[in-house]
């Protein structure tokens, strides 16, 4: 089951070999450690540009995180879980 | 891919020439693409009934289907089918919306694999692409040891594909597009088929004739009237008897039928003569509420009018394509009074036609397919007749400015019309993306 979410999320990430990668977020007053990062894509959003991550923490859950070059922003977009 | 895009392809094979002559072509074609992505990305979805769908709602509660995954497609789900139909098939499937600018980024990372193999590379839709490998092969003998060669290149792009993305392809090799294409049809998911030429007979002949590209259901029903269940028996009748029964489109069926295509393999970076603009959509029920189809034509006309724009193109021409049903497709055409690119001129012709179309009588069933496209073009840069309404009345030009700089500023979706706000913009095409 898919949720929704679209929220503003608070994330650490790191600059590597010309990459950004999201290493934990908090959401909900909640922090979530990113055990593994399954998968990114880019998308353009008129002048700006859109990076996506698909991220595991510690539960089976897949989260959706979103960073915009536009006011160099978070968004938690969804969330994958069972139900 | 659309049944228009196959009959484009079998028409351009129609040029004349034979299957075979030394060339080398591969149709890589991605497994239950959308789904396969997802699954990727989410552990949860692999191995399980997984249903990706074009719809407005949250909850995937409606909607047609777009892919699904293998698991979903041993319940008989398929795409085009509505996500209604879906859930009652599977109901604990998993439904997920489409991600298409993800697919999209996705297939950019494709077509640049595939680039490494060949500077000849056609993207054929958003998940199938053809690569001529008649020049990168060259250096080996003609035959046999050319065809092993070819047959490398398909494992190590299929294995490029899987180590860096995840995902699986099926891959087709053949003499010519067309043959490539049905090649890859043959084993899935994650096949590797080489149909040499000298094999084509005893390959094609025992086909059902609907395997044959550009053969639809509607086809098949003439066809099947005809005596002919296969592409054997199509192959054995004589061209003219076709032609005179299915006009051009005969003979391109029996040319099919024999394997024979001379189309090249078209890479996007060549400068290419743009002959229309044009935008279609597909009705889960079909439906014959004019008012629908107007608002849906509008929509239409707004993103093929935002693509010519972008590209510099004006047009004269505005054809109205309509699908009655599942077997009755056909297009009405008008010119306009001068060139344009703005929607309320094409609009206005394509409504038109609509409404008279609807006063015929001849929708005796929902209409299921409605598009509209723009032909007859020339360059913006080689300027725009300004007419006396033009003149008068500048002010859907500025509005039309303004709002191309919005959305070339923060994308597509920032601004649209009131009235495409319900089903339509929603329905899983950011159609001027």
């Amino acid at each position: 089951m898919v949720t929704l979410i679209e929220e503003p999320v608070d994330v650490s990430a790191v600059f590597h070999g010309g990459r950004l990668r999201p290493t934990a977020f908090l959401w909900r007053g909640r922090s979530y450690r990113i055990r593994q990062v399954l998968g990114t894509y880019r998308a353009p959003k008129g002048r700006y540009l859109e990076l996506y991550y698909s991220v595991m923490s510690d539960s089976p859950e897949v989260y959706e995180l979103r960073f915009s070059t536009e006011g160099m922003s978070w968004s938690l977009v969804k969330v994958h879980g069972e139900g | 891919m659309t049944q228009y895009v196959m009959r484009g392809l079998l028409r351009s094979a129609d040029q004349g020439g034979t299957a075979g002559e030394g060339r080398c072509v591969l149709h890589l074609d991605m497994d239950a693409y959308f789904a396969s992505v997802e699954q990727r990305d989410v552990p949860l979805y692999r191995g399980r009934p997984l249903v990706v769908c074009h719809t407005s709602s949250d909850f995937c509660s409606h909607g047609v289907v777009a892919t699904a995954s293998y698991e979903a497609r041993q319940w008989g789900i398929k795409a085009g089918m509505s996500v209604w139909e879906a859930r009652a098939r599977c109901p604990r499937a998993y439904f997920v919306h489409a991600d298409i600018p993800k697919y999209l980024d996705n297939a950019r990372r494709i077509l640049r694999i595939c680039e490494r193999r060949s500077h000849r590379v056609e993207v054929f839709s958003i998940d199938e692409v053809f690569l001529d490998l008649t020049a990168p092969l060259r250096s080996y003998s003609p035959g046999e040891e050319r065809w092993r060669a070819a047959l490398e290149v398909g494992r190590e792009l299929k294995e490029d594909i899987r180590r860096e993305l995840g995902l699986t392809a099926s891959v087709g090799l053949g003499p010519n597009k067309l043959v490539a294409k049905m090649a890859s049809e043959f084993e899935k998911p994650d096949g590797l088929t080489l149909i040499r030429p000298e094999q084509l007979p005893q390959v094609l002949a025992p086909l059902a004739v609907d395997k044959l590209v550009g053969v639809g259901s509607r086809m098949r029903r003439r066809l099947r009237a005809m005596g002919i269940e296969t592409v054997g028996e199509l192959a054995r009748t004589p061209p003219q008897v076709l032609e005179w029964k299915f006009g051009v489109m005969g003979r391109l069926l029996w040319r099919g039928a024999w394997g024979l295509d001379d189309s090249p393999v078209e890479s996007g970076g060549e400068e290419h003569q743009v002959k229309s603009f044009g935008h279609s959509l597909s009705l889960r029920d079909g439906t014959d509420d004019l008012d629908f189809l107007e608002n849906t034509l509008l929509g239409l006309c707004d993103a093929v009018t935002r693509r010519m724009r972008r590209e510099g193109y004006l047009a004269r021409t505005v054809s109205l394509r309509l699908r009655v049903g599942y077997a009755m497709g056909y297009a009405r055409a008008a010119s306009l009074e001068g060139y344009t690119d703005l929607t309320s001129p094409v609009y206005a012709v394509a409504r038109d036609l609509l409404r008279k179309e609807a006063a015929s009588g001849l929708w005796r069933e929902p209409v299921t397919t409605v598009g509209v496209s723009c032909s007859q073009l020339r360059r913006r840069r080689e300027g725009k007749q300004i007419t006396l309404w033009d003149y008068l009345d500048p002010r859907e030009e500025k509005l039309t400015a303004a709002l191309d700089a919005l959305r070339d500023r923060y994308g597509e979706g920032v601004v649209t019309r009131a009235s495409l706000l319900g089903e339509f913009a929603l329905s899983g095409m950011n159609l001027a993306r």
